[in-house]
């Protein structure tokens, strides 16, 4: 069990253009025992925070803790920490055995347990038959699991994942997924997760982080960042379709107040610290053709409709915009028929226009 | 994306081309060839790379002459190249290596200039360098000795080989130092466990360059070697076509007789000229 934490973490590139900080000042814990993804676009520091992580980067200030003891001056063999890297980095002249009993040959563990060690992974990831193969005899997922492999082997203090299945096919990262989930469940050791896809994030994470241009947008579990994202980033970044957005002015009408956008007016929820321009979140699945209860009609017309099997996407222009629907298989809108959508208002997600924060 | 097959005028201009080429490189060695196996001194004038007549009279008689003390001759310079070539290389490379790795891997003050100056050095032909060096191996005692030609050829063997080595260490993808570094390998492991096997290739093909420039130089060895004894195979041959008899029978023997070890060594090298190790060491 070990937390790794990090405080004041910048990192500045020497020669990025413009000089800016990939990372500045970060803070950040990662419980013990948990399985953190970090999550965001391409680009906004996620493999940088890793590798400050794992020694392999030196941050330009701040400090990496693990365990309670600050390890920042360090190098990556006295962290122990075991990496799995998005393009495998197998050692090509080694057999699978030999790459799995690397780091235990460095340890200089005995044969005899080095040897057990490596079978029983071998086992639980289904690589038993390959022990005596090079790894540009395997498939891509065999690879993947050998890279698996050679983490767990070592029962490290920490794991860290830099996009580990981006390589892999669709269905093979289903299963990898599922192996991943199932060995952090059983080793229960803090793991560090980067990625891009919302599906690995939401189904493997205990606690999601997402980053936008090194900084923190939202820490918390799957079901918070889906069901109260923090600001109109977090907001359009999970989730498929993506949620819909709608300006809206919030005014003052007779008692209470109301958001009026084109073509629709829906009242502020009470409590709210509103007022001015704001934008209306709410999520496909959210909206309805059908009318019921105090839904909010909104006139438009369908541009698209895609047919996913077990439902259709709707694409809907309205005059406050175009609006995507999840609607089941059976409804019989099609591209260009009139339509009137229906907003759920207690599924709406309010934020500030200037701030784009979340107000409600 | 589908590979246009050339026209037929242009396979037939380019294959002429081709073996004007190689002819006009072959058709020297071929005459060597030619006076090797056939009898007499001379250099016969007829352009034919074709013997009349074959004999391996000048071989027999190269094999068998004897030096001053009694011994073989030729077998004791072939003694000598091998050891100078073989010195040179295990000396060239075991400092290349190291040199290449450290400026391919690591950030440190001088490595610019270290690199600038290897290939600065590079420019200078070996006979410009010819009086210094005599002067350095004369303070030395090493004038008139073999290792004094292993350390001018290893001098001006290592700078070809850190370029060359350091281009190859850059290749390897830098995950694997990563990944091995996250397993807990030093720099001095990673040396030994990643990067000489995975660098195999590129080390052969310098090896057989250090080799190469030790075994073929002429002009170095016959400066500082006034010992007939410890001749070099190739300054043996020069002396052995003197200004007054000159035997070119045996002349072609030998020089046919000192290519087989580079040809010998092309053979077993060629193989990592061809093939890149490191597949499967990244994704694809
Ligand atoms: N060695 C480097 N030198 C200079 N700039 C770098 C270096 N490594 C990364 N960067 C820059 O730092 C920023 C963050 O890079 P990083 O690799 O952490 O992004 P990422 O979030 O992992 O992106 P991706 O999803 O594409 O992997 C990028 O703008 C990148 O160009
Ligand atoms: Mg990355």
């Amino acid at each position: 069990m070990c937390e790794v934490r990090l405080t004041g973490i910048s990192k500045r590139y020497e020669g990025a253009k413009g000089g800016r900080a990939t990372i500045e000042r970060l803070d950040l814990t990662f419980p013990s025992g948990e399985l953190v993804v970090m999550i965001g676009p391409s680009g906004c520091g996620k493999s940088t925070t890793l590798r400050i992580v794992a020694g392999l980067e030196e941050p330009t200030t701040g400090s990496v803790w693990i365990d309670g003891k600050d390890v920042t001056a360090l190098p990556p063999a006295q962290r122990d920490l075991a990496m799995v890297f998005q393009s495998y980095a197998l050692y090509p002249h080694m057999t699978v055995f030999e790459n799995l009993a690397f780091a235990l040959r460095i340890r200089r563990a005995p044969e005899a347990e080095i040897t057990e060690r490596v079978t029983t992974v071998a086992e639980a990831l289904g690589l038993s038959a390959l022990l005596e193969r090079r790894p540009k005899a395997l498939s891509g997922g065999q690879r993947q699991r050998v890279a698996i492999g050679r983490a767990v082997v070592r029962k490290p203090k920490v794991f860290l994942f830099d996009e580990p299945l981006s390589n892999l096919d669709a269905k093979l990262r289903g299963e990898m997924r599922r192996e991943i989930a199932r060995i952090h469940k059983d080793a229960g050791t803090t793991s560090l997760y980067v990625t891009h896809d919302q599906i690995e994030a939401m189904t493997l994470a205990d606690r999601i982080v997402v980053l936008r241009d090194g900084d923190v947008q939202q820490i918390g579990s799957p079901l918070e960042i889906y069901q109260r994202p923090a600001n109109r980033f977090v907001a359009g970044f999970f989730g498929t379709p993506t949620m819909n957005f709608l300006s809206a002015a919030v005014e003052s009408e007779g008692g209470g107040r109301k958001a009026r956008g084109l073509g629709f007016a829906v009242p502020v929820p009470g409590p709210a610290d509103l007022g001015g321009e704001v934008v209306l979140g709410i999520r496909p699945e959210d909206v309805s053709l059908e009318p019921g209860g105090d839904r909010v009609a909104l006139p438009g017309a369908v541009t698209l409709r895609e047919v996913l099997g077990a439902e259709v996407v709707l694409h809907v222009t309205s005059p406050a915009g175009d609006v995507t629907v999840r609607a089941p298989a059976q409804t019989p809108a099609r591209a260009g028929d009139a339509v009137t959508v229906y907003l759920d208002p207690s599924a709406l997600h309010w934020f500030d226009a200037q701030s784009q924060v979340r107000a409600a | 994306m589908s590979v246009r097959r050339p026209k037929l005028p242009i396979v037939i201009g380019v294959h002429a081309l081709l073996a004007v080429a190689t002819m006009a490189v072959l058709y020297p060695v071929m005459l060597v060839v030619k006076k090797a196996f056939e009898p007499g001194r001379q250099f016969a004038l007829s352009p034919s790379p074709i013997p009349k007549h074959v004999t391996l009279e000048h071989f027999r008689a190269l094999l068998s002459a004897r030096g001053s003390h009694g011994q073989l001759a030729f077998l004791q310079h072939t003694v000598s190249s091998l050891a100078v070539a073989i010195a040179t290389t295990v000396v060239g490379i075991a400092l290349s290596c190291t040199a290449a790795y450290a400026l391919s891997r690591f950030r440190f003050p001088g490595r610019k200039t270290a690199l600038t100056s290897f290939l600065v050095v590079q420019m200078f032909p070996a006979s410009l360098l010819m009086i210094p060096l005599y002067v350095l191996l004369h303070e030395l005692g090493l004038l008139n000795s073999l290792s004094g030609l292993v350390l001018v050829y290893s001098t001006t063997a290592i700078p070809f080989c850190v370029w060359t080595l350091k281009g190859y260490f850059d290749s390897l993808p830098r995950e694997l130092f990563e990944a091995a570094r996250v397993d807990g390998a030093g720099p001095i492991r990673i040396f030994w466990t990643i990067v000489l096997p995975l660098a195999r290739p590129g080390i052969a093909v310098t090896a057989l360059f250090s080799f190469m420039t030790a075994w073929n130089e002429f002009i170095l060895a016959s400066t500082f070697l006034t010992d007939e004894g410890k001749y070099t195979l190739p300054v043996m041959l020069k002396s052995s076509v003197g200004q007054f008899s000159a035997d070119w029978g045996q002349f072609a023997a030998g020089a046919l007789l000192t290519s087989l070890p580079v040809m010998a060594l092309f053979y077993v090298v060629q193989k990592y000229l061809v093939g890149g190790l490191t597949a499967g060491a990244v994704k694809g």
